[in-house]
């Protein structure tokens, strides 16, 4: 007896529709997985076995041989062990292998007889072209959001074997399943006492999704300031919201109330983080998004960026630059979007007090040992980065005295109309603005071109700084609601640059 | 660059040799010459005697004891081994190789005013531009671990001697001395380092590309030959030939006990003007130079003191046996007005400051500041401070470093007027 029922694995964050196909015959009570399966999804011979039985079923007492189709793409995980279970048992005659064709099933077998969550149902969900599509119920919302398909969310075996027999009508729409993760904790702008040119900085960065670095002595506030960029930036819109929901399933990260993730996501790795966590990947067939792609549509804060291995930073250029990462092993490919702002931390040097000018600040490093600290992050990876901020620390008076600064939903307020108006205009933020529309802007200038020409000249402007300074910019002109780019937008920008590029460029001589 | 290095003959060639040997200063070198004035004679003898310290004093042709050269028996080994491993029929090969030009004091490359000098080098060591021994300058000196503060002061002191087209004299250590050199070059300036070891041990090695860029456009100095590497008493005589060769000295920053306080102290007995930079009592950076500043050395309060200070000593020195021409193209200099080199920013003469530049630059006077500080007393926005801060940057009248601003002082601006009562 043969039945075929359909199902899908994750390659990648995608979803890759699968049939899972029974062939029960006579002969020596046997039970064989093939298909280009990997150890994970080939462990589901025992779980499936188990839950029938324990789900109190027979099990054929003969030979049993199931077949993962199409054998080309490696099959990891436990997502198909339902589907395996169901074939089985229409094989075996309890099911009446008809009704299986208007579904698609996904979820993991536990040894009782449960049906558990699993990661990616969104993709998953999304591959498939299927009528009804039965997932475990703790994934039942995170499902419904893909249009189309009913959804049919189970706790047991038993209630699918019970609904597909018509013994039992389907369990109704438990939503809201999933253990909500709490909300998470929601720092305001109010709270940063002083700083107001990283403050403005950051304002910028969210206005323009600009990659900001922030260089300072250790209490400074850099990360302070960099938790509070998410709560500058409007709400995803519904693709982003799907992009972002998707990847973080495919991570088996835990999904907020409602599943649809519509904040932009925030991740800090720490700086012990492999390249494979920050830019994704894994071994065998299972490759994961990194928390490059996590952060995808949202923010990623490296705090101690000079602590990070210089190798796994080196792997942040290509993706940056791209959108995209791009992940090859022996025989698989895939590709993650990564389209995420990045915002940095860094000491000036290892002690922190290098070139403070409080008094009685004063740097303990060798010479030697600043210049290895130094020279971790040189070169092509600050320059990827459009606003470049020292920070000193606040003073007492700054911290206790003064009023408190703006609060995020203010500056927010003047973000969302700057994005807008970016948006509105070239359909992009102005990070991703093209050459073209920074030399039409040179052109309708014609000091702009004149001020840039001899910042170059005078070597403190790459011919790379010259486009990130005209974006910038941009997005300077933007918050101030101004259709044209000013020579006083620019001398703003290379403000906002100035700061560090400064001490690099005599660092670097000295 | 062509230069007509000629041979070296044997004399100097010895010289070279012994002058390259680990403790033979110029003192001592000097008196070995006035007892046996032959100096390939005292190059044999020499070698001999470290070979056989007991011969030679046998010999009775040097009466080593009453030198007092105090050569003890291991210096006599060291000084054996660089007498022969020296080939002095290569020397001449070597240096022209090196592009090195040697200039002992019958040279007429020979810089006059040292002649006159009490601890004149025998030999000069000289790469790039030779004339600029001749030259008139001023020396910025000050301590390798400097603050932001002195770094911006030792800038703009070099780029106003180099506006002035007067040499920049330093001795390329960390620090305040390194910040000299470039802010020299970059302002197309003259600059010298004097080195205390060999032109080619360049100490720090992290200034290897900064001694290129000076050997291009300026000059190397050292009274060591090739192949030396400074130990850590040939800085303060390295010290004392900075001193003598400039015009005006500055300490720009100095610790108590800080090297550059020799250098301030060899100019003041060569009565060559030393000024230092007044700092904050509290810094210990500035110990130095506020010691100073209690009557040993003149207090700067522009940066173009230091410019008037060499001009006023080279006027005062007669020219210091400088040629009649250097002379004259100094003269015509310092006459002409001062103000053609400030407005050379090309952005300077064809816009007005604005008037947030203004503003800021008037908060800015008054003392250094972060952005943060002058967003509290100028009452702008911050974008606006950021904005009015590349204008001024632009416009060469302010810097940044690391988020605290200063003004560049100019010379335009006036001295500070003070009523004596």
């Amino acid at each position: 007896m043969f039945v075929s029922v359909k199902s899908g694995v994750l390659v990648g964050i995608s979803g890759f529709a699968i049939l899972a196909e029974v062939h029960v015959t006579g002969g020596l009570p046997a039970f064989q997985l093939v298909g280009h399966v990997d150890s994970v999804c080939r462990e589901s011979r025992d779980r499936v076995r188990a839950a029938v039985l324990s789900s109190g079923y027979k099990w054929p007492e003969t030979r049993v041989t199931v077949n993962l189709a199409p054998t080309s793409e490696r099959k990891t995980g436990s997502g198909v062990d339902l589907a395996i279970a169901i074939a089985v048992l229409a094989a075996n005659g309890e099911i009446s292998p008809q009704v299986l064709d208007d579904f698609a099933f996904f979820g993991e077998l536990g040894l009782d007889g449960t049906v558990r969550s699993i990661p990616g149902v969104l993709s998953l969900v999304s591959a498939c072209d299927a009528r009804q599509i039965v997932v475990p119920a703790t994934n039942a919302t995170e499902a419904s959001l893909v249009p189309g398909a009913r959804i049919r969310g189970v706790a047991t075996l038993t209630e699918v074997v019970e609904a597909l027999c018509a013994r039992s009508s389907w369990p109704p729409d438990r939503s809201a399943a999933p253990p909500a993760i709490k909300t998470l904790f929601q720092p305001d702008l109010a709270e940063v006492r002083g700083q107001s040119a990283a403050r403005f900085a950051l304002e910028v960065a969210a206005a323009g999704g600009h990659h900001v670095a922030f260089r300072g002595e250790p209490g400074a506030g850099k990360s302070m300031l960099a938790q509070r960029l998410p709560g500058l930036l409007d709400d995803l819109n519904e693709a982003q919201s799907l992009m972002t929901t998707m990847i973080h399933s495919a991570a088996g990260l835990p999904l907020p109330a409602g599943a649809l993730i519509t904040r932009p996501p925030y991740r800090a790795p720490h700086h012990t983080s492999t390249y494979v966590s920050l830019v994704g990947g894994g071994s065998g067939a299972s490759l994961k998004p990194g928390e490059l792609s996590l952060a995808a549509n949202g923010v990623l804060f490296l705090d101690e960026l000079s602590e990070f291995s210089p190798y796994v930073l080196d792997t942040l250029r290509q993706p940056l630059e791209d959108g995209v990462v791009r992940i090859s092993r022996a025989g698989r490919f895939v590709e993650f979007p990564c389209d995420t702002q990045l915002v940095v931390a860094y000491n000036p040097c290892a002690c922190g007090m290098y070139q403070s000018s409080r008094p009685g600040a004063f740097c303990s490093c060798s010479e030697s040992t600043r210049q290895r600290y130094a020279r971790r992050l040189s070169g092509p990876l600050l320059d990827r980065f459009d606003l470049r901020v020292v920070l000193q620390r606040p003073s007492g008076a700054e911290l206790f005295d003064d009023q408190p600064g703006e609060s995020t939903a203010t500056v927010r307020a003047r973000v969302t109309q700057a994005r807008r108006r970016a948006l509105v205009r070239q359909g992009s933020v102005n990070s991703r603005l093209g050459v073209d529309a920074l030399n039409d802007m040179v052109d309708a200038d014609a000091s702009i071109g004149r001020l840039l020409r001899s910042e170059l000249d005078k070597g403190r402007l790459s011919a790379r700084g010259v486009h990130r300074i005209l974006r910038v910019s941009r997005t300077i002109a933007d918050l101030r609601d101004s259709d044209a780019v000013s020579i006083d937008d620019v001398f703003v920008a290379l403000g906002l640059r100035n700061g560090a590029e400064h001490d690099d460029v005599c660092d670097g001589a000295a | 660059m062509k230069r007509a290095t000629s041979q070296l003959n044997p004399q100097l060639g010895a010289l070279v040799a012994l002058s390259g040997l680990v403790g033979m200063t110029h003192s001592r070198l000097g008196a070995l010459l006035d007892t046996e004035p032959d100096a390939v004679a005292l190059w044999h003898l020499l070698r001999d005697m470290a070979t056989n310290r007991s011969r030679a004093l046998d010999q009775g042709r040097l009466a080593i004891q009453d030198l007092r050269v105090g050569v003890g028996d291991s210096t006599l080994g060291h000084w054996h081994q660089s007498l022969s491993s020296v080939d002095l029929s290569r020397l001449s090969d070597i240096y022209c190789a090196a592009d090195v030009a040697v200039i002992s004091q019958s040279d007429n490359r020979y810089p006059a005013r040292l002649l006159d000098d009490p601890a004149a080098p025998l030999v000069l060591f000289v790469a790039g531009e030779v004339e600029l021994l001749h030259s008139v300058g001023a020396a910025i000196v000050g301590t390798r671990r400097c603050t932001t503060y002195g770094k911006s002061i030792a800038q703009s002191c070099a780029s106003q001697l180099g506006d002035a087209q007067l040499t920049t004299w330093s001795g390329m250590a960390k620090g305040i001395d390194t910040v000299a050199h470039i802010a020299a070059l970059k302002v197309d300036g003259a600059t010298v380092a004097v080195l205390g070891g060999g032109l080619d041990h360049i100490y720090p090695s992290s200034n290897r590309s900064l001694s290129e860029q000076i050997v291009g456009r300026g000059a190397l100095v050292s009274e060591r030959p090739l192949g030396y590497s400074a130990h850590r008493w040939d800085f303060p005589l390295r010290n004392r030939l900075i001193a003598a060769l400039a015009d005006a000295v500055v300490v720009v920053e100095s610790g108590e006990s800080g090297g550059s306080l020799s250098t301030a102290h060899e100019a003041e007995t060569r009565g060559i003007p030393v000024y230092a930079v007044p700092g904050p009592i509290t810094s210990t950076q500035s110990f130095g130079t506020n010691a100073l500043l209690d009557g040993r050395a003149r207090p700067l309060l522009t940066p173009s003191d230091l410019v008037d200070g060499a001009i006023a000593h080279f006027v005062a020195m007669g020219g210091g046996g400088r040629s009649l021409e250097v002379v004259q193209s100094v003269l015509d200099r310092s006459l002409r007005p001062a103000d053609q080199s400030v407005s050379d920013s090309p952005n300077d003469g064809d816009r007005e400051l604005d008037l947030s530049a203004s503003k800021v630059l008037a908060v800015l006077s008054e003392h250094p500041a972060t952005v943060d500080t002058l967003v509290q007393r100028s009452g702008l926005g911050a974008g606006v401070v950021l904005g009015a801060l590349s204008r001024l940057l632009d416009a060469g009248q302010a810097v940044g470093q690391s988020g605290w601003w200063s003004v560049v002082p100019s010379i335009k601006r006036a001295r500070p007027k003070v009523n004596t009562l």
